[in-house]
């Protein structure tokens, strides 16, 4: 699945760091998710999606 | 060693760290759960020998708590690693088992005591865990 993590957190200002922080995961999973070989639960798409004040299909998309 | 974005070598070398040290808790849980049934065995049926089972068994029920504490402590992607490395780690073993067992039947094979498989995972579990996490890191 593909995602607009980077571009998104880019936007923000974050380091990985400060997202893994925030969304209360590893910086370790953040890598994996943007690198679109890890797709989220429901709810850590949910978290991220809140996170950065989208809807989930705004942030992921098949 | 690869840093992950934004990191530092020193962060990234404790990260490496840190995967490290939880496949060397594995490998001397099952070392020191072998090295008690070793000397249980040996032993004889002594009060040593019930001491060295006894201490076997807590070593046993210490390896259980580790997992649960880690398993807790970790998110829904690392959990998902460890799952796979425990999957691919029991059906090793399972194979294994399998595979000496039917030797022992059909070709007289040495009998290799069932009480080994736990040290046996605990090193097949802690290899793939190295292995795994390697790849996603």
């Amino acid at each position: 699945m593909k995602n607009r993590l980077r571009d998104l957190r880019g936007e923000k200002g974050w380091s990985q760091a400060r997202l893994a922080e925030l969304a209360r995961v590893s910086r370790q999973t953040i890598q994996a998710l943007e690198s679109g070989r890890y797709d989220p639960s429901l709810p850590l798409a949910f978290t991220l999606a809140k996170l950065f004040g989208r809807r989930i299909e705004d942030i992921f998309e098949p | 060693m690869t840093e992950l974005e934004g990191e530092t070598p020193g962060h990234a070398r404790g990260r490496l760290l840190r995967r490290a040290r939880q496949s060397m808790i594995e490998l001397a849980l099952g070392g020191v759960f072998l090295a008690f049934v070793v000397f249980a065995d040996r032993a004889g049926s002594g009060a040593a020998s019930a001491a060295a089972v006894a201490a076997a068994v807590g070593v046993l029920a210490v390896w259980l708590l580790v997992y649960i504490w880690w398993h807790r402590s970790f998110d829904e992607f690392e959990r998902g690693l460890e799952l796979k490395a425990i999957a691919l780690a029991a059906g090793i073993i399972i194979v294994a088992a399998s595979g000496w067992g039917l030797a022992e039947l059909v070709l007289d094979a040495p009998t290799a005591p069932i009480v080994f498989i736990a040290p046996a995972f605990s090193v097949v579990y802690a290899t793939i865990r190295m292995l795994i996490g390697r790849a996603y890191r």
